[in-house]
């Protein structure tokens, strides 16, 4: 986590230059000691975190790939002459159990154009889709797989 | 060479925008709305970003670049829920507004 406010502080400032290095490492460092102390991060969860960087990278290709998916999709509804879609709402129970893999599958199911999630309670979630096709499988989407994997490696 | 690359990004990017600004109007219904909207803040900021970060000058743009996606995609379906959640809570006969239309 230092290691990212670092980088974000590099980042943000553009250029590197001794000054900015050392203010970056002070207020880093100062930042990183406020969020141990009071926010419960801690120096383990971290290194917890490092080992699991190739999952999330792996996740975020699946994001991309099913928002580029679902994007061609909704556009070739939009597109057509008759908008032939069927709007539903639908419910589904996760399997999923930290708060953090449910929101992050919440988040993703409503980044891909056409479902959303308008409802997120316990592990119920109550799903808009702009077409029946869009919910197939939803409950056992690639999502749910990957999260569930980032969940077993701890 | 570069530039044609990135303008073809960018092109596509706001005929992305185009078409979700289309798919606001045509379809009715502001859960369906939504959904038009989506395809802007995904697709077409996405391609927009990529023309641009081909443009970029040093390894800093870029990496901003990937900020705005990330820090968007984190908080846009945010608002998108809020959105769903306020009209599902307050709008009780919805099957009568989607097919009486």
């Amino acid at each position: 986590m230092y290691l990212i406010l670092l980088l974000l502080w590099f980042i943000f400032s553009g250029k590197i230059t001794l000054e900015i290095a050392l203010f970056g490492l002070v207020i880093c460092s100062w930042l990183y000691w406020f969020m141990t102390k009071y926010m419960d991060y801690n120096v383990k969860k971290d290194i917890a975190l490092i080992k699991k960087i190739p999952l999330f990278l792996l996740y975020g290709v699946t994001l991309v790939c099913e928002v580029i998916k679902s994007n061609l999709a909704v556009i070739r509804i939009v597109l057509s002459p008759g908008l032939e879609c069927e709007p539903t709402f639908t419910t589904f129970q996760t399997d999923l159990k930290t708060e953090v893999a449910r929101v992050t599958l919440a988040n993703s199911i409503t980044l891909t154009p056409g479902t959303y999630t308008c409802g997120l309670e316990g592990n119920t979630y109550t799903v808009h889709a702009l077409d029946k096709k869009f919910t197939e499988g939803i409950d056992e989407s690639v999502f749910v797989k990957q999260l569930r994997k980032l969940e077993e490696s701890v | 060479m570069r530039e044609i690359i990135a303008a073809v990004f960018i092109i596509a990017g706001m005929l992305v925008f185009v078409v979700a600004l289309l798919g606001i109007y045509r379809l009715k219904y502001v859960m369906n709305r939504i959904h038009a909207a989506a395809l802007g803040d995904t697709m077409g900021l996405g391609l927009v970003t990529i023309g641009l970060m081909i443009l970029g000058k040093d390894v800093f743009h870029i990496a901003k670049y990937i900020l705005i996606i990330l820090f968007f995609w984190m908080s846009s379906p945010i608002a998108s829920h809020m959105i769903g959640k306020v009209e599902m809570l307050t709008n009780k006969d919805y099957d009568e507004r989607v097919h009486g239309k």
